[in-house]
């Protein structure tokens, strides 16, 4: 059903002049009608709908609506409009249920609960990327590729699956390909969504986390983060279109405070990669303004919340990123003190509770975030939340696509 | 003789004629016109004095707004990049925003006019202008209010998720 393909078709084709009988038509109408304009445009207005309204608005208008959001061309259009505005997956520690929420526009946040299960410990490496999510399957030992919102999924073949992999999820948008990506063991491999195999890829940094994905590439912090004399900090980042890795540098300029010993890690703020220090007091953060350039910014510092009164034990907090309402959120944690247990050799800590908390920069305070959920989650914490693109895309669709494609082999 | 070099004599502006489906005729200025794509391509192809253009399919009330946006669309760039040149703040940018959605702020009916007129001279900005206006509009409508609003027949026989 290529509805879409075959309105280009025939304007390619010189049928314009059918087009223009359709307006001559359509303009002498007293009472006009959406579906009489061209198809195009209909494709268009659907696929700057966001999700949860595209579902409702088409769920049973018209026939026409059905069939264009059921063509092969449409979920390609839809997240190139839609990856600007994401939503959000969540889920709670001891729920299966995994949930979408999205903002549309100015609207409030609308939230949806997802057939399907991938939360409570069964699942571990969600990763989410134009639409798409990969995830790891503990029981069955394999990896996905999955739109979690329309259960639509794929298994990856994967030989060495471990825990210690580190995985990263990313699509390059010139070409449109889905790539997966990871390091096991010090070496990387990557694998396209439509391709039966993997190919290896040389690996110029020793990684030691998994990677986030920013508009067409993943970045790292190396692990040799801190250099002997200069205070400078490392990020890699790897172009999924060429499959090439770049160094790039953080250089705190005009700060004469000493670095040393700071933990850094990495956040996405809508688009942007930012850089994340822990020190002391607040955190620092510094963003990607330029990608060719390599220039980064400080961008604000995040003053750590004050623990609530009646809880006890310590307090972790870090940024993940930019929440719907385009406020910086993070997560904190609440743990009592690591103990080791002498006869395993093992440390144990107690987590007593998660809460996902906005930041206000300019009031400098932080407030809880409330997901919309059902009742039988309430008083749980989140144990999963990542930015994602509501999406129709499906991996399948893709793999099946590909195998029909003659195979053509370039250097 | 270089124009240029005397700023203070204004060149005569070069107009376009546009002629709308019901026999009107538009007389703009060259530069508005070019915000057509498909004029631009026409006006690249031929010959210089062919300056006028039958619309066959663009009824004179939408031409006429059709218009009324290019002008806007012309006079705000030059201001935005004089601004920027003069290194002073404006909020050109904004403004034009908000121009541009009080211009679409029209009934269905005209909204249809300037999508098809918008698509058949190829004006991308406007089209898109158009093209969200609708969106924002089925945004958060259920089918039937959408059905009411955009006047759509139901023929809808089958809920397309109730399968999966």
């Amino acid at each position: 059903m290529a509805l879409l393909k075959r309105h280009q078709e025939e304007a390619i084709s010189g049928n314009s002049v059918k087009r223009f009988e359709q307006y001559a038509h359509t303009c002498k109408k007293e009472n006009k009608e959406l579906n009489d304009l061209p198809v195009e445009i209909l494709f268009e207005i659907l696929s700057r709908l966001p999700l949860t309204s595209l579902l409702q608005a088409t769920k049973c208008t018209c026939k026409l609506w059905n069939d264009i959001i059921k063509d092969s061309l449409f979920p390609e259009l839809h997240v190139a409009h839609t990856l600007r505005n994401p939503g959000h997956l969540y889920s709670f520690t001891r729920y299966p249920h995994l949930y979408f929420a999205e903002k549309p526009h100015s609207d409030a946040i609308v939230g949806m609960k997802l057939r399907g299960d991938l939360g409570g410990v069964n699942y571990t490496n969600i990763q989410s990327s134009a639409g798409l999510i990969c995830y790891h399957a503990l029981k069955e030992k394999s990896i996905y590729i999955c739109n979690p919102i329309t259960r639509d999924r794929v298994k990856i073949p994967s030989e060495n699956f471990g825990r210690e992999i580190h995985v990263a999820f990313g699509y390059a948008p010139l070409s449109k390909k889905y790539k997966y990506f990871q390091v096991s063991h010090g070496l990387a491999s990557i694998f396209t969504l439509g391709d039966g195999s993997w190919r290896k890829l040389a690996l110029p940094f020793s990684i030691s986390n998994s990677p986030f994905y920013s508009d067409g590439a993943l970045y790292w912090v190396a692990s040799t983060v801190f250099c002997m004399d200069e205070t400078e900090y490392q990020v890699v980042s790897l172009d999924l279109e060429t499959e090439r890795f770049r160094a790039r540098r953080i250089l705190p300029i005009g700060t004469n405070r000493n670095f040393k010993g700071c933990v850094a890690h990495l956040a996405l703020l809508g688009e942007t990669v930012a850089f994340v220090f822990i020190s002391g007091m607040c955190n620092e953060v510094w963003t990607l303004m330029d990608v060719a350039k390599d220039t980064w910014v400080q961008k604000c510092c995040i003053r750590l919340p004050q623990p609530r009164e009646s809880a006890f034990g310590n307090f972790e907090y870090r940024l993940v990123g930019l929440w719907m309402n385009q406020q910086l959120y993070g997560t904190e944690l609440n743990y009592s003190d690591f103990f080791m247990a002498s006869s395993t050799r093992a440390y144990y800590g107690m987590i007593h509770g998660r809460r996902l908390l906005s930041y206000n920069t300019d009031s400098e305070t932080h407030s809880a975030i409330c997901l919309p959920k059902n009742a039988d989650a309430s008083g749980d914490s989140p144990k999963l939340v990542i930015a994602h693109v509501g999406s129709l895309v499906s991996p399948s669709k893709i793999v099946a696509a590909a195998m029909k494609q003659p195979l053509f082999i370039s250097n | 003789m270089k124009d240029s070099f005397n700023p203070s004599i204004e060149p005569p502006k070069k107009t376009v004629t546009l002629v709308s489906s019901d026999g009107y005729d538009f007389e703009v200025e060259e530069e508005v016109a070019l915000e057509s794509q498909v004029i631009k391509d026409g006006f690249e192809d031929k010959a210089v004095d062919d300056r006028e253009y039958l619309l066959f399919n663009v009824h004179s009330d939408t031409l006429e707004l059709i218009i009324k946006y290019c002008e806007k669309h012309v006079s705000s760039r030059k201001s935005i990049s004089a601004a920027a040149a003069s290194s002073s703040s404006s909020n050109g940018e904004e403004a034009l925003k908000e121009w541009d959605e009080h211009f679409i702020s029209v009934d269905t009916n005209t909204l249809y006019d300037i999508l098809m007129a918008a698509d058949y001279l190829n004006i991308k900005s406007l089209l898109d202008l158009a093209i969200q206006k609708v969106a924002d509009t089925i945004h958060g409508r259920s089918p039937e209010q959408i059905r009411k609003k955009f006047n759509i027949e139901n023929d809808s026989i089958i809920d397309p998720w109730a399968s999966e």
